[in-house]
């Protein structure tokens, strides 16, 4: 993003952070949509993300 | 890392990634890299002994944090499968994965336009057999989407949408339809077998979609890719290309479509971009979209 105006942010889009920012931690777990989200760093620090079926809602 | 440069003359960045000469190149099926990690041996990409989907930073990026990203999409731990023969959970699956990784993506800073993609078949350049597709987060718009923007400006509207309608309304370059998303070989398609899978509502990004639209677009992909490879009973390269809006400014803009590019003009014989192509920018195509279309709705009815 270079010298453009900022529009207005809207709640379904990507909310962007500060250059350099990552979410990333060691092994961190979520769920999105259907699946279930593990994200873990390797040895040389490049980020892996596995994405599995998420286990059915408790009823 | 990469040194980006930009081409006045075309007016268009070129992006040097000297590192990726090294890159891993068809290796045996007992060396891919993608495929699970065996017990007792080096690991690969992935340290499991079963995964579903993975997705992880490119080791030979040509995009990089802080100057975008680039990252390779593994469909499945089953080397010898493909997109279209995935079971249809798990391209739907894949779909919620797009989704997420278009949301994380295009929240950094760094990236302003997120484009997922597979190359299929070493027709079009695949290093990797096994079945896989790639994130790049550029740091810029770059010109192709930025084409389809400035064409909403000359149909006064959203492009795609205009464009559907037209394809529908004159209808024999469709392939199929259903209630959410529609296929058709262009009105003037660059590519012999070039095809269209586009969200039926104006949708800008996966992310404006929902579970509904995400099951028919991994449907629809599925069914135009089985009936690619029934159209000349072989497996079918192409360039998969999904285009939607920018996530920097016009974010919001543009509509959620993906552009197959095939490179087969017959079954063994290629379409090079070429003299006209390349240096004037102007593709000369051997055959009719209207018989392409005809052809394709055949091997899609084949491939059942």
């Amino acid at each position: 993003m270079v010298g453009k105006p900022a529009e207005p942010a809207r709640s379904d889009q990507p909310q962007r952070r500060g250059r350099g920012d990552t979410t990333e931690q060691d092994s961190e777990r979520e769920i999105v949509g259907p699946l279930e989200i593990e994200k873990l760093s390797k040895e040389d620090g490049r980020a892996l993300i596995l994405y599995s079926s998420a286990p059915p809602p408790r009823t | 890392m990469s040194e980006l440069r930009f081409n006045e003359l075309r007016h268009e960045h070129v992006a040097y990634a000297i590192h990726r000469q090294e890159r891993t190149f068809l290796p045996s099926r007992e060396h891919c890299p993608l495929c699970p990690t065996k017990s007792g041996c080096p690991p690969t990409e992935i340290p499991r002994e079963t995964f579903e989907i993975a997705v992880f930073d490119n080791r030979f990026p040509a995009f990089e944090q802080p100057h975008g990203a680039a990252e390779v999409v593994v469909y499945t731990d089953a080397h010898d499968a493909s997109f279209g023969t995935l079971a249809p959970g798990r391209a739907e699956a894949l779909m919620w994965v797009w989704r997420h990784r278009y949301a994380e993506l295009g929240a950094r800073a760094d990236v302003d336009y997120v484009f997922i993609f597979e190359n299929r078949g070493v027709e079009v350049g695949v290093t990797l057999h096994h079945p896989h597709g790639q994130i790049y987060g550029y740091p810029f718009l770059p010109p192709v989407p930025a084409l389809e923007l400035a064409a909403d400006a000359r149909l006064d509207g959203c492009a795609p949408c205009t464009l559907l309608a037209r394809e529908l309304q004159d209808g024999r370059r469709v392939l199929f339809e259903s209630e959410r998303v529609v296929a058709y070989v262009p009105h003037a398609a660059r590519w012999p077998y070039e095809a269209h899978v586009v969200v039926r509502e104006h949708r800008p990004s996966l992310l404006d979609c929902d579970a509904e639209d995400l099951r028919a677009l991994a449907h629809g992909l599925q069914t135009l890719v089985r009936g690619y490879d029934a159209l000349f009973a072989r497996p079918f390269p192409y360039v998969m290309a999904v285009h939607q809006a920018p996530t920097a400014p016009p974010v919001g803009r543009g509509h959620l479509h993906v552009e197959l590019y095939p490179p087969l003009r017959t079954a063994k014989k290629l379409k090079y971009p070429a003299g006209s192509e390349q240096g004037a920018g102007t593709f000369i195509s051997d055959v009719l979209p209207e018989e392409s279309a005809a052809e394709l709705r055949e091997a899609i009815a084949r491939a059942g």
